[in-house]
């Protein structure tokens, strides 16, 4: 990608790259003694590392985050601020000379919460395992004894990590903060984890330098790993959506069905408020909702006609064949319930249980106004398309009934339609900024 | 030597605790396969446990780790083939203490020792535990083990660097060390079990939307996934590796796909591109079944395709020919395209692994 930044994002780089170079040169100028071997592979490591971070949906997760955490431990701020540093370098990045501003505004933010976790790590007296060319070794208390610093280290250079990326991403993408908070959120016991491979990486630097390369294989071999789930799990409801797109066309009055109530779905959770789990929930249940109906005969599907007495109990048990579908789906089981419920109505006359307002789940009730809207919007093999204006009043005539009367209102409010591409899917958050917790992914 | 196994287990039970809580911990989030056996990680502390310790302390820290793991797993999953992994790990210590007790290794550096005792420990266990895996499911014991060493191969090694990170840090930091190759080797664990999980999940939705398309005809009903379950057995027995045998599944799984998907069912027309085309799991796929459709003519095809995709043909058409009601609305697909160019050599042994898994072969010219 290789959009222009805002410019506003573009000016908070430049002061956040000062303030980083600042920060980073005011603890170099303090403590001159810095010219460990170590440090330098150390540094090396973590700028090797970005080219291999972890390309995530709004993010990447850089695997330099443990070998901020050993510097930390071994050389304090300076060293926290230099390594976290090194790992805004991606050598294709600044090959391709894509990014500029984005790579400034990580130099400055990775070297401030650097250099901030080093402070706070000193700041709880935890012991340094080298400075100023004294080696000292670790020895058996010596865990419990930088815990306390390591906690408050890594706390911080998440909250600076964080907090500086939210501002960018809002400022350049209008991506609200709390998207990336919860994002970051999701990934707070894989970092626990790599910060005490880093205090691993510390110790085994301290002890014996040339067993540092034997942590990096198991390390990268996590990684290569983690980045094969990322873009498979990624990648699936995508392939859910292809799939379902690919079944539907057996019958040309529902193609493109499940695709549509997905999209006004998600028009409308996005109307009340939902967060990036309740719009991931959603599109999956509206994607899957109708799955128990491609279970039908295409006969019955297509028929003209109205359905016989039998063709219609069997069409009525399609809400509760998808549900046991979607219960065959281990991540997916939780959206089972929506699935099963998205034909009941508030006043208790829907099927397959009679289920009253209460008993629904809100997503069965959104599932169900979606639903009929497309349904109302498309022709069927019985009857032609309704109009926009047509479908609304079906709706609100039946609010309070057949739908719930709020999510109604929400839903003309959303400004839906049912010709209109503006309710495409919206992307989480295309890539641009490099973070050493996290970063935009190209 | 022997002696060496059965000295009492000293003072040192702290330490000792250190590596049972350690490897319960470890053992505890082995990851159960589908073919009973697990994917673990703590055989790295093992193995140190055999350089670091006395045998005996060792064996102690193991078993009681081991079988504490088990034990809370047993509550949870009542899975009683996973004391097979036990065996397998007494197996494997038993080994290691005896090659490191030989006297060859005295002098030796601990890391040199520790590499050796891990490479040791991992293979044992991977012997055992396959032995049983093999004895259970009937199927080729070296291809079991071929299969484990492919599939697994980083894994292993990684263990082996844990192993000796283990061995590097454990004398100046004592027990707590444990902790920290714990959080790396957990971190490795954690990325398999999701990779593993994210493909069930991907195994199941497949399935799941297949079963729910052939719905529609209760005639087509069931027809992909016995078809999958043929296609894999007959490519295992044919030799593919595991990675190999999945595609082969998701092409059985999904060879009618295109004809499900069709306003009006037919098998004459259309290709696999239309319907799969762009679902990035299924790329390596669409060239097999292009190749059973009989869409590759001419083309430059690898032979591990052809005879992977008449693999696919010969499961549909065991399935079919197995039921009169199918066979009136499936054709069979073995006698056009494929039969010609699939070489007689592979389409032998495809039909061998066939008849060996007991399926009547339907006329193949």
């Amino acid at each position: 990608m290789n959009t222009k930044p805002s410019r506003p994002f573009a000016l908070l780089a430049v002061l956040v790259f000062f303030a980083g170079a600042v920060t980073l040169s005011r603890f170099l100028l303090k403590d001159p003694t810095l010219y460990d071997p170590e440090l330098a592979l150390v540094v090396a490591a973590a700028a090797l590392s970005e080219s291999y971070a972890l390309r995530l949906r709004m993010f990447t997760v850089s695997i330099a985050f443990p070998l901020v955490v050993a510097a930390v431990v071994i050389w304090g701020p300076v060293g926290g601020g230099i390594v976290a540093a090194a790992s805004f370098t991606n050598i294709q990045e600044i090959r391709s000379k894509r990014h500029f501003t984005a790579l400034a505004f990580n130099f400055g933010q990775l070297a401030i919460a650097g250099c901030a976790a080093g402070v706070a790590y000193m700041a709880t007296g935890a012991p340094h395992l080298q400075l100023s060319g004294t080696p000292a070794l670790p020895a058996p208390g010596w865990l419990p004894a930088v815990f306390a610093g390591v906690v408050a280290g890594a706390t911080v250079f998440w909250l600076f990590n964080t907090t500086l990326l939210a501002a960018g991403l809002w400022l350049d993408r209008q991506l609200h903060p709390r998207h990336v908070f919860a994002e970051f959120a999701t990934h707070i016991p894989t970092q626990v984890a790599l910060a005490c491979v880093g205090l691993l990486v510390a110790a085994v630097l301290a002890i014996n330098p040339w067993a540092f390369p034997l942590f990096l294989f198991p390390l990268f071999l996590a990684r290569q790993v983690y980045q094969r789930y990322a873009s498979l799990s990624e990648a699936y409801l995508d392939t859910v959506r292809s799939l379902i797109g690919a079944l539907e066309a057996k019958d040309p009055y529902t193609r493109g069905h499940s695709e549509r109530v997905a999209r006004y779905a998600l028009a409308l959770v996005r109307q009340i408020g939902g967060d990036s789990r309740q719009l991931e929930r959603m599109e999956g249940a509206a994607l899957l909702h109708d799955i128990g109906k491609l279970a039908q005969s295409s006969a019955v599907l297509a028929k003209p006609q109205s359905l016989t007495h039998e063709e219609a109990r069997k069409m009525r048990e399609h809400p509760g064949a998808g549900q046991s579908m979607v219960e065959r789906i281990p991540p997916l089981r939780s959206l089972a319930p929506y699935v099963g419920a998205h034909h009941e109505r508030p006043d208790g006359t829907g099927y397959p249980n009679g289920l009253r307002h209460a008993e629904i789940p809100e997503e069965a009730l959104m599932l169900s106004i979606a639903d009929a809207y497309d349904a109302m919007t498309t022709s069927r093999a019985y009857r032609p398309r309704m109009s926009h204006e047509e479908a609304v009043s079906e709706l609100v005539a039946g609010a309070g009934r057949q739908f719930d009367e709020g999510l109604v209102r929400e839903f003309i409010a959303a400004g839906i339609r049912a010709e209109a591409d503006g309710l495409s899917r919206a992307p989480l958050a295309p890539a641009i900024l490099v973070l050493a917790g996290q970063e935009a992914a190209q | 030597m022997i002696t060496e196994l059965v000295i009492p287990v000293s003072a040192h039970s702290l330490t000792v605790t250190w590596f049972a809580v350690s490897i319960a911990v470890l053992s505890y989030f082995d990851i159960a396969m589908p073919r009973g056996d697990t994917l673990g990680v703590s055989g790295a502390l093992s193995a140190a446990a055999v350089v670091l310790l006395s045998p005996a302390e060792a064996l102690v820290a193991a078993v009681a780790g081991t079988a504490i793991a088990l034990v809370l797993r047993a509550r949870e999953r009542g899975g009683p083939n996973e004391w097979t992994v036990l065996v397998a790990e007494l197996s494997g210590l038993t080994a290691t203490a005896l090659v490191l007790t030989t006297g060859l290794f005295s002098g030796v550096p601990q890391w040199i020792q520790a590499l050796v005792a891990a490479c040791i420990f991992l293979l044992v266990e991977l012997l055992i535990v396959q032995l049983f895996v093999s004895v259970r499911t009937g199927r080729g014991y070296s291809q079991l083990i071929g299969g484990n060493i492919g599939s697994q191969a980083s894994l292993l090694a990684a263990q082996v660097s844990a192993a000796i990170l283990a061995t590097v840090i454990y004398p100046r930091m004592g027990g707590w060390s444990l902790l920290l190759v714990v959080a790396l080797l957990l971190l490795m664990r954690q990325s398999y079990a999701l990779l593993w999980g994210i493909r069930e999940t991907y195994r199941a939705t497949v399935e799941v939307l297949v079963e729910a398309a052939e719905g529609g005809d209760s005639r087509l009903s069931g027809h992909a996934e016995r078809t999958a379950q043929l296609a894999r057995e007959i490519a295992y027995r044919c030799g593919f590796r595991s990675r190999e045998i999945e595609r082969i599944g998701y092409a059985a799984l999904l060879h009618d796909l295109d004809v499900l998907g069709r306003p009006a069912p037919s098998h004459a027309d259309g290709g696999p591109e239309e319907v799969l085309g762009g679902i990035g799991l299924f790329e390596d796929v669409i060239p097999l079944l292009r190749l059973k459709a009989g869409e590759a003519e001419g083309a430059r095809v690898k032979d591990s395709d052809l005879l992977a995709a008449y693999i696919v043909a010969l499961a549909s058409d065991i399935d079919v020919e197995a039921r009169p009601e199918l066979k009136a609305i499936h054709p069979t697909d073995t006698n056009r395209f494929l039969a010609h160019v699939v070489p007689q050599a592979a389409k032998a042994k495809a039909v061998s692994a066939a008849l060996h898994s007991g399926y009547r072969i339907p006329a193949v010219s």
